[in-house]
């Protein structure tokens, strides 16, 4: 099973949401990371068959995802970032309804239904109308409809973003568990569990994949020497923040601070080099010289 | 499709806004009917009141210009008969003809004699016959009249086409039975409720769509192998369900209501021109009407995210005409769909100049409907078929 997106791009008016995107996804877990407004939505949204590209075309095994309409449909489990619920019905309800929508009918929907149930450790509430939910229980919600229909694409869009972190390890160990011949198409902010969990990672900013096909290893050694440590005092800091992308604060004794900084460059001369991780990598793609830097004055 | 056709049921009756309006049709019923009746129930002969006159049973009539003057006779001969009356003075009026010279409605009381009350069958089996033959013939003399004086080529075609309407009605002749109570119901059917009802199915189905939309569960819908397709056919048949569900109600409150308050027999109680076969025609427009309106506000529902925009649009495209027909008589106007509903045009048999001649409303209701079908369905499968989920 190969997705192939070719030449994509999507405008909004004159707005440029997805530039010219090229891409090959097969069997295995892809973590998307970006910046708000980068354009992974919109992207997800066109690989869902919510939103057609202005130009370019998406295809599975070599057809167009648009001309296979409920054929593609079938194969896909989609959790969109934000979605609604319908606050009267169960659990159980809204899922026996999304079975029948998704096409699953009889037993099987039965089974299903119980099945996700498990998984999203809802069964013992699944007669519980949803808007007496808690927003991890209606997120877990949301990740049970996605797995009805058992789908050989998954499109996940922030599925941890309401979940404790007991919720979140157990979701992603699943996800982990079931990959075994999907395509599992994850966006996320948050960096550990596409450390954990990508095979893959495609960075995307302003509209375009800025690195793709990468481990989290190959992006961890293409960063090697642009993380920095320095001990610097608290008045140094507003003047270090509107210089450099300052990746932590950790403070010590006294009117000191200890600085990470992600530079290409070496910041001062008494900055050490530190190992670098995931959320470096992100800072080193997205960071931007930060904007409270002269909150201080104010 | 029976477990989604189950499921979208439940998404509208849990909606508030279609419990307000149901409520809102309950009262309107009520008030209606109450209101229509009040009006004839003033009506008290002597000591006889309607409900008195439940122990009569008159059988239908056929009359038409071969025997009318056989009852004309018999009525004759009837009223030249002094044992048959029984007393001799003033009574207050009501529309029951129940003597010798009909009563004026309310309060004018000319002279009667009042029949004795084992005779009335027999009066009225001769009585009805002879008058309502006599009302039509004086119609037709009065639109003649009107003919010869009409300033319009087109109210000229309307009375030449009533006259024709009127004049087979004599030569091939007409029923007379009981009608009362079924005019009743009509008479309910084409007053204001018909507003309340087209209002019910618009905020009932207003959100079929719109609500998906603005819920946002329709990222999950369409992304889903039968969520575009499958799951519309399921929300028309749906909504088709559920304005048929209305009607039944409707009719069945407006019938039962009439029928509460005259009785089983009451409700045929009065004899006139037996016109039950309008009643049945109103009926039949009514749930022809209530489905048209259940489609069109599913068409404006699947172009529409925001709830309010969705009822506004609805309740303009579909009850709009109402008022506008009501006051700026316009033809056109007069054929949607809410028209089939207020069943004020099916009771008073309006009449349309269209393309040089003279037709009745009813003839154009059946290719509106099929116009109406032919946009509506289109336009909410690509509303909500090719929706675009933007972010």
């Amino acid at each position: 099973m190969e997705i192939e997106f070719t030449d994509i791009t999507k405008m909004y008016g004159k707005k440029c949401a997805v530039d010219n995107v090229n891409l090959t996804l097969e069997s295995g877990i892809y973590g998307l990371i970006g910046a708000n407004g980068s354009g992974k939505s919109t992207l997800i949204k066109m690989l869902a068959g919510l939103l057609k590209p202005t130009s370019g075309k998406i295809t599975l095994d070599g057809k167009d995802i648009c001309a296979m309409g409920a054929a593609y449909r079938s194969k896909l489990g989609y959790l969109p970032q934000d979605f609604g619920f319908y606050p009267d019905f169960s659990a159980y309800d809204f899922l026996r309804y999304l079975c029948a929508v998704k096409g699953i009918g009889g037993s099987l929907a039965e089974e299903r239904c119980k099945k996700v149930l498990y998984i999203a450790d809802l069964y013992t509430v699944k007669d519980q109308k949803i808007k007496t939910f808690s927003g991890g229980m209606r997120q877990r919600l949301g990740i049970a409809q996605a797995l009805l229909n058992d789908p050989s694409i998954l499109i996940i869009d922030e599925p941890t973003s309401g979940l404790d972190p007991r919720e979140r390890i157990r979701f992603r160990n699943k996800l982990g568990e079931m990959a075994a011949g999907k395509i599992i198409f994850y966006a996320t902010h948050i960096i550990s569990d596409i450390s954990y969990l990508a095979d893959r990672i495609l960075i995307m900013k302003d509209g375009k994949i800025a690195s793709k096909h990468v481990t989290s290893d190959e992006l961890l050694a293409e960063a090697e020497g642009t993380v920095w440590l320095m001990n610097v005092k608290r008045s140094e800091l507003p003047g270090i923040q509107s210089k450099f992308n300052v990746s932590g604060i950790l403070p010590l004794e006294g009117d000191y601070l200890r600085i990470r900084i992600v530079s290409d460059v070496i910041p001062r001369l008494d900055a050490v080099s530190g190992s670098p991780d995931l959320e470096d990598v992100y800072m080193r793609f997205f960071g931007e010289v930060s904007e409270y830097a002269d909150a201080d004055k104010v | 499709m029976p477990t989604l056709i189950r499921y979208e049921l439940k998404k509208i009756f849990q909606n508030k806004l279609f419990l307000w309006a149901f409520l809102l049709l309950f009262i309107g019923i009520f008030y209606f009917s109450a209101y229509s009746l009040n009006q004839y129930r003033e009506g008290v002969i002597g000591e006889y009141t309607l409900s008195e006159l439940n122990g009569v049973k008159i059988p239908e009539m056929f009359v038409a210009s071969w025997n009318i003057d056989e009852y004309r006779a018999k009525l004759e001969a009837f009223e030249a008969d002094d044992s048959n009356y029984v007393d001799k003075g003033l009574v207050s009026g009501g529309p029951i003809y129940f003597g010798k010279y009909e009563s004026n409605y309310m309060n004018q009381t000319p002279p009667v004699l009042v029949i004795k009350r084992e005779y009335i069958t027999e009066y009225f089996k001769v009585y009805m016959p002879v008058k309502q033959y006599d009302i039509i013939k004086n119609a037709i003399e009065d639109n003649r009249a009107k003919a010869r004086e009409s300033l319009t080529p087109i109210e000229k075609l309307r009375l030449d086409h009533l006259i024709d309407i009127e004049e087979k009605a004599l030569k091939d002749g007409f029923t007379v039975g009981y009608d009362y109570g079924w005019e009743n119901i009509l008479r309910t059917l084409s007053l204001d409720t018909g507003f309340i009802l087209a209002a019910v199915l618009i905020f009932g189905l207003c959100n079929v769509f719109t609500g998906e939309y603005s819920g946002k569960t329709d990222s999950l819908l369409l992304t889903s192998k039968r969520g575009k397709g499958t799951l519309t056919a399921a929300k028309l048949t749906v909504s088709i369900i559920y304005s048929m569900i209305c009607w039944a109600i409707y009719i069945f409150m407006t019938v039962s209501i009439n029928f509460a308050y005259l009785g089983t027999e009451g409700a045929n109680v009065g004899i006139y021109q037996s016109n039950i076969e309008r009643f049945f025609s109103a009926v039949f427009y009514i749930l022809l009407g209530c489905v048209l309106i259940a489609l069109m506000t599913l068409a404006v529902s699947a172009c529409f995210s925001k709830p309010t925009s969705s009822v506004g649009v609805s309740l303009f495209l579909g009850i709009g005409p109402l008022i506008y027909a009501e006051y700026g008589d316009e033809r056109f106007l007069k054929i949607m769909p809410v028209n089939m509903i207020s069943g004020n045009y099916i009771r008073h048999g309006e009449l349309i100049y269209f393309s040089e001649k003279i037709i009745d409303i009813r003839c154009f209701f059946i290719p509106v409907a099929m116009i109406t079908v032919l946009i509506c369905v289109p336009i909410m499968f690509a509303g909500y078929c090719k929706r675009q989920v933007k972010s």
